[in-house]
């Protein structure tokens, strides 16, 4: 986007040498209304341009861990109280192309960028000679993306099944189990609250943000059970968060018949695993991981 | 006009000088946590990042914890008051380049090194990872799972704090077919 401000401002020039001036009836460039015609464009780019630079700040710890808490920000931590955050989780499902209609979009995007990729690989001939073949393998792709595509009351029935499976999980009371579980497995030392009967110094606010079935970018594609959580620490005396981390749990990927097949038996199990494995991870993270390096060093 | 006794000694030592920056040149590949041993070298010569094992139970080695580097990164010396170090093995089986099903896992380990005790499958390909547990001021941490950090072929960048789990990078490990087992 500022390639195409930048751009823009460059070929769209509103003044132009004395020698060039067209005159009133050629209508050409350094006219008003070529002027005006300039200015509105770069202005609306670079409108455009800080509303995407704004509308996309993201917390850089969805993408990196921060460190550890401190080994003093740990010995503060006395009673220790999980409790679930208040966002409610959102039920994920890209799945394979809905009929052949979206089967040929799909295909066509993939014929169109296939030979681009493609070419890439050999250098900038390879892109221009993948420029000029990406027509043809829109239209090769459109069709065999018609083809494949499964039709869309069976895929929206398949949909439904891992819907209502995932559903019935109760995934974040399943969460907050398995976490409380690998943190008493993991440190004895640390004293975990009962719910409602002691009052805890730190709060520990586990949340699922996002859990269900990703896929890639083809026709009919194989599908990954994908888990995302986020957690905070809490200071029990004044509600100060002492720390925060994403996690994004990327499990086993089958086949979409597979994951529906037998009640979504493969998908519960693998939502049980992920639940172990994601709390393992969280509760190694917050308690017991010691980085003698530059980032552990950093706050400690 | 050169003589070919210059030629031929001019040769040898040019040959020698590139064997031996070659060797100096190659370093132990980028890692986070314990390095299995022996490690794993890059640059000129490059080890295989694949280790094939004789024995469907094999040995595995690594280093020590804590190690002279982690002494010397931790610059408030909490590490030398690390009491009762013991090592955790974890070894799955390879899915598609990811971990699958948990095939090994050993906790309490004394030595940095571990014979399996049980026979791992023939012709497969596994993964595995390792890391030290140890008594800090009489709580309990642990380091972080060993891992390489290799742009693999999925493209992901080396960085041992991603946010997206499992990680890529834990080391590999293929058994031998049964009838090359050694001891089969």
């Amino acid at each position: 986007m500022r390639l195409l401000t930048v751009v823009s401002v460059l070929i769209l020039p509103t003044r132009v040498r004395p020698s060039q001036a067209p005159t009133k009836s050629s209508g050409g460039r350094g006219t008003p209304m070529y002027r005006l015609l300039a200015f509105v464009l770069a202005v609306t780019i670079l409108i455009a341009h800080s509303g995407c630079t704004t509308a996309v700040a993201v917390d850089p710890r969805r993408f990196r861990l921060p460190p550890p808490p401190s080994e003093a920000t740990r010995s503060q931590f006395g009673v220790v109280r999980i409790s679930a955050g208040s966002s409610a989780a959102d039920l994920k499902f890209v799945g394979p192309a809905k009929g052949a209609g979206e089967g040929a979009m799909r295909g066509s995007m993939l014929g169109g960028l296939g030979p681009i990729v493609l070419g890439a690989q050999l250098g900038p001939g390879g892109v221009m000679a993948g420029i000029l073949l990406a027509p043809v393998g829109a239209v090769v792709g459109a069709v065999a993306g018609a083809v494949r595509a499964e039709p869309t009351a069976t895929v929206e029935e398949k949909e439904a099944a891992v819907r209502k499976t995932l559903g019935e999980l109760k995934i974040q009371e399943e969460f907050l189990g398995c976490v409380t579980r690998a943190l008493r497995a993991a440190s004895p030392q640390i004293a975990v609250a009962d719910s409602g009967t002691e009052s805890p110094s730190t709060i520990l606010e586990v949340a699922i943000e996002m859990f269900g079935l990703d896929a890639g970018c083809c026709i009919n594609p194989p599908l990954t059970y994908v888990v995302a959580e986020h957690t905070r620490l809490i200071r029990g005396s004044d509600g100060a968060e002492l720390y925060s981390h994403w996690l994004t749990y990327r499990g086993r990927t089958r086949p979409l018949d597979e994951w529906v097949a037998q009640d979504g038996t493969l998908l519960k199990e693998e939502a049980g695993r992920v639940c172990i494995s994601l709390a393992e991870w969280l509760v190694d993270e917050v308690f017991l991981l010691y980085l003698p390096t530059e980032e552990g060093r950093a706050k400690r | 006009m050169i003589p070919a006794r210059v030629w031929m000694a001019a040769h040898y030592w040019a040959a020698l000088l590139f064997l031996v920056t070659g060797c100096s040149i190659a370093s132990p590949l980028p890692a986070a946590g314990l390095r299995p041993l022996p490690l794993l070298m890059g640059g000129w010569i490059r080890d295989p990042i694949t280790r094939k094992v004789d024995s469907l139970q094999p040995t595995l080695q690594w280093e020590t914890f804590p190690r002279p580097e982690d002494l010397k990164a931790d610059t408030d010396g909490r590490l030398a008051d690390a009491r009762s170090v013991t090592y955790e093995i974890r070894v799955w089986r390879a899915d598609d380049g990811s971990p699958g099903e948990l095939a090994y896992a050993r906790t309490g380990l004394a030595e940095p090194a571990h014979t399996f005790d049980t026979p791992l499958a023939p012709d497969t390909l596994y993964l595995w990872t390792i890391r030290a547990r140890f008594d800090l001021d009489g709580q309990p941490r642990v380091t972080q799972w060993a891992i390489l950090l290799l742009v693999r072929a999925d493209g992901r960048p080396p960085d041992a704090r991603r946010t997206v789990l499992p990680p890529s990078g834990y080391y590999e490990l293929r058994t031998p077919k049964r009838a090359d087992a050694r001891g089969s």
